[in-house]
């Protein structure tokens, strides 16, 4: 079934790269629901690629089958042009795709630092032997990773918070750690789902500056959210999936006064 | 010091504290399971007997040295937790408590029924090689090698596990390799303590090791405060030595035994020194008995 | 002959279900691997003895003193000690609930000594034979009696409001509570209806089996439990499919010489169908949501 406003269409100057990431009709269903339907996506490098969509409409689904939790029906999920399709999730985060979840799913009776520091399993190597044995090549380990866990939470502004459990940070500060526990594992990706829920005005500005941050590391981000301010002035590209399939797709003010997306949003109540 | 030697010099004192080093040996390894990567397993005893066995075998047929046939059974017993949790470290929770448990039925009825192990007689004449201070030893080892794993990258791997196995597998945990790595590991110290038992009571058969061995060591753990060393070493005590202490009350033992596990638990569901920080405490501890400027703040 | 170990097989599977019933139903509302039921079995089997070896009764009045005995014991047992621990760690209930099993355990033991007790005989030893099965009348009355009870227990959790009421809460505690059900009756009645099916299945083995000691409940509890995870935990057809499945296979299992392993049979039946269907052979798949 062709799908209107795909965002396949690109530019001319981008033809000529690879996009880091694409869904080649990526469809999933639970039971007798169509979660995604045919589903095609692609995010350049180096951008800002958000996927909004009412409640329910298969944003984290889309997430869940990127980062390796859901296997899809049928269709193919390509990073760097390798094909990850039901691959274990922690070798895509291996390969560089990080996230952070929709319902916090932090390690809760942790301290913000071990959050951090598990973040970075996946850039070091010392195991159960180097545990027991503490060779200076595992002191050395640590040291970085120590150094790594800091400058992410340095990125969101924990660091004071650094030794605090995480489950009792504030709600905010929880979505932040989130996100700095992502971030240390140096994606070349990362997903963010809904990371402004729950947030006050000035909390979601901090977010801003956060965002703008990774995307000036290099870092891909791919978005989900339902503050259409907050998406609007940041993407540079807004794909909308409605009942698990794309209804639209371009730049924020294409999207914005695209009859479709006016249509779902209005024709269901704007939650 | 003193006091120690007064009690290797006392012969009864001796073997209630080396049994209680050999159990804790045990405890330990499956706090590792249980309270730090948060996998329940309800047939532990079973890796006790097979090292147990294992070494048993090794000292009356080969006559190896007892350090030797110690570590093979440790590593006997790892292996043997490999093979069953690759398979079952899929299955989560309650259902992996009831595969391990029926791993270690299974365990028992084998022994029974091999001629090798002398079957339900068990094995008998097993020369007396563990002494207070092989336990001692190896106990404070235990604890070394549990507190370095747990402050480790790998130690963090299993907490994340226990915390959130999602979460920890997209943050690039291999959550089931680390399970097994972490069942095994526990396996091994169920393993050494099984060895040290077997050299310990000289005799041993199927019926020490069933279930309910395996629930007693889940006691020590839980009653102590699961993913808490200290916690483990405090419930093992608590828990070995209160028959001993409840011997006046005779017959009621067992009674009281019972009733005060459950009171534990309503009182105490985290267990004696669970979600307590020693070393918080123990600043604060020094804090409370410097001088008086010092006191503010204080719950 | 086959056909015979079969009939002996669904005798002694109708008791474990009738066992299994009582683990499944907690689990499904609280997700408790209820320990101390095996205990309640054991009890029951006691009182049914006493009744029946002292006050003379007769069988059918034997059972339903076990039952008033056990009922207000377990939901006893559930107040003391599971309903403090219902939000704490998901191994404190367990480790609480070892500790009533001890203690009941060696209550009895105190009471009633150590050694197994014979069953004085109520139901004559009339044989029926059909064709190439023998039916002796104590098996026709476990069976008849095993189904009596459990279609009883499909109506109460089908129609009545307490039934219904018992599996809204299985489905979804937390919405139940929000619903205005009275979750702690319903766990108190899901207790009740458990421990009068393992009273009857206490007082039905000590008929079949002739011997009741204090310990009987911690074998028979297991396998039980194993019964009701085999079939599909929390699921009610479930939990009587796992104890025909177990006690058949078990009798079959000694019929061709496995007789020393025969404890080991369930536990090995449950790993395997938990390795090829890890939530039982009738259980939901779990869809985990992220
Ligand atoms: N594991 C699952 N099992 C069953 N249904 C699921 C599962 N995961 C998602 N769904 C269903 O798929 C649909 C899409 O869900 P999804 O979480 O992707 O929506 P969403 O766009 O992220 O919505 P929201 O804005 O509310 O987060 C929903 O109807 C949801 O109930
Ligand atoms: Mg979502």
């Amino acid at each position: 079934m062709p799908v209107s406003g795909q965002p396949a269409k690109m530019t001319g100057e981008c033809r000529s790269m690879q996009p880091l990431l694409k869904l080649e009709q990526v469809s999933i269903n639970f039971g007798g629901l169509a979660a995604l339907e045919s589903v095609d996506i692609q995010v350049e490098r180096g951008k800002i690629f958000s996927l909004i969509g009412p409640n329910g409409a298969g944003k984290s689904t889309v997430f869940n089958i990127i980062s390796g939790i859901y296997r899809p029906a049928s269709g193919r999920v390509l990073f760097k042009n390798i094909d990850i399709t039901g691959r274990k999730p922690y070798l895509i985060t291996d390969l560089g795709i990080t996230r952070t979840f929709q319902n916090i799913r932090l390690f809760k009776n942790l301290t913000v630092l071990d959050n951090a520091r598990i973040g970075c399993h996946t850039r070091s190597r010392a195991g159960f032997i180097g545990a027991l044995g503490r060779f200076k090549k595992v002191r050395e380990e640590e040291g970085l990773i120590r150094g790594r866990a800091m400058e992410v939470l340095e990125v969101v502004g924990l660091t004071e918070k650094s030794n605090v459990l995480a489950k009792n940070l504030a709600y905010g500060d929880q979505r932040k750690l989130e996100i700095a526990r992502a971030l240390a594992s140096s994606p070349e990706l990362i997903l963010l789902d809904e990371p402004a829920a729950g947030m006050n005005v000035l909390e979601k500005q901090g977010l801003v500056d956060v965002i703008e941050k990774i995307r000036g590391m290099g870092i891909t981000v791919m978005l989900v959210e339902h503050d259409m301010k907050f998406v609007m002035s940041i993407s540079d590209y807004v794909a909308v999936l409605n009942y698990g399939m794309l209804i639209a797709g371009g730049s924020p003010d294409q999207v914005q006064n695209n009859p479709a997306v006016i249509e779902a949003y209005l024709g269901r109540e704007v939650g | 010091m003193e006091f120690l030697l007064d009690i290797i010099n006392n012969p009864y004192y001796e073997q209630v504290l080396t049994m209680m080093g050999i159990y804790l040996i045990a405890a330990l390894g499956l706090n590792l399971i249980t309270g730090y990567t948060g996998q329940f397993s309800f047939g532990h005893a079973a890796f006790m007997s097979i090292g147990a066995y294992s070494s048993a075998l090794m000292t009356l047929k080969m006559h190896t040295p007892f350090l030797v046939n110690l570590l093979a059974g440790g590593l006997i017993a790892a292996f043997c937790g490999i093979l069953l949790a690759f398979p079952s470290m899929r299955l989560t929770g309650d259902y992996l408590g009831i595969t391990t448990l029926g791993f270690g039925e299974i365990v028992r009825v084998l022994f029974i029924n091999m001629e090798i192990t002398g079957g339900a007689i068990g094995l008998a004449g097993i020369p007396k090689e563990t002494d207070f201070v092989t336990v001692f030893v190896l106990v404070i080892l235990s604890v070394w090698g549990l507190y370095r794993i747990v402050n480790s990258r790998f130690g963090r791997a299993l907490a994340a596990i226990r915390e959130d196995e999602i979460a920890a597998e997209t943050m690039g945990v291999n959550a089931l390799m680390y399970k097994v790595e972490s069942f095994s590991i526990g396996c091994f110290l169920a393993g050494i303590s099984g060895g040290l038992y077997a050299h310990s009571l000289q005799y041993i058969n199927p019926s020490d090791f069933g279930f309910a061995k395996s629930f007693e060591l889940l006691n020590f753990v839980v009653i102590g405060g699961l993913g808490s060393i200290p916690g483990t070493v405090l419930g093992t005590a608590v828990l070995s030595l209160a028959p001993e202490f409840l011997r006046f009350v005779k017959e009621y033992r067992m009674l009281i035994y019972g009733a005060l596990m459950v009171a534990m638990m309503v009182f105490r569901p985290n267990g004696i020194l669970g979600g307590v920080n020693l070393g918080d405490l123990f600043r604060r501890l020094k804090r409370r008995t410097k001088p008086p400027a010092a006191a503010s703040g204080g719950a | 002959m086959y056909l015979q170990q079969l009939v002996n097989g669904l005798t002694l599977g109708s008791t474990y279900a009738l066992i299994a019933l009582g683990y499944t139903m907690v689990y499904g509302i609280i997700q408790l691997i209820n320990f101390a039921h095996g205990e309640v079995y054991m009890i029951g089997a006691f009182v049914g003895l006493i009744m029946v070896a002292v006050y003379k009764v007769n069988f059918f009045l034997a059972m339903l003193a076990a039952m008033a005995v056990c009922v207000p014991l377990a939901v006893l047992i559930e107040r003391v000690a599971y309903r403090p621990l219902r939000r704490s760690t998901r191994l404190a209930p367990l480790i609480s609930a070892i500790g009533v099993s001890i203690f009941l355990q060696t209550l009895v033991t105190l009471m009633e000594g150590p050694n197994p007790k014979g069953f004085p005989q109520v139901i004559e030893d009339t044989v029926y034979v059909f064709g190439p099965v023998q039916f002796s009348k104590v098996q026709v009355i476990i069976l008849v009696l095993a189904a009596l009870l459990m279609l009883l227990l499909q109506y109460t959790v089908k129609y009545t409001r307490m039934g219904k009421a018992m599996r809204a809460t299985s489905e979804d505690y937390e919405t139940a509570s929000l619903m205005g059900i009275n979750v702690n009756r319903v766990i108190s009645f899901t207790f009740a209806l458990g421990a009068a099916l393992a009273a009857a299945g206490g007082v039905l083995v000590g008929m079949y089996f002739n011997s009741i000691y204090p310990l009987m409940g911690v074998t028979v509890g297991l396998k039980s439990f194993c019964a009701a995870v085999l079939g599909g935990i929390g699921s009610i057809p479930g939990a009587v499919l796992g104890g025909m499945f177990l006690g058949v296979a078990e009798v079959f299992g000694v019929a061709v010489g496995f007789d020393t392993y025969r404890d080991a049979i369930a536990f090995g039946l449950l790993i395997l169908v938990l390795l090829f269907k890890p939530t039982g052979l009738l259980g939901m798949p779990i869809q985990r949501k992220v």
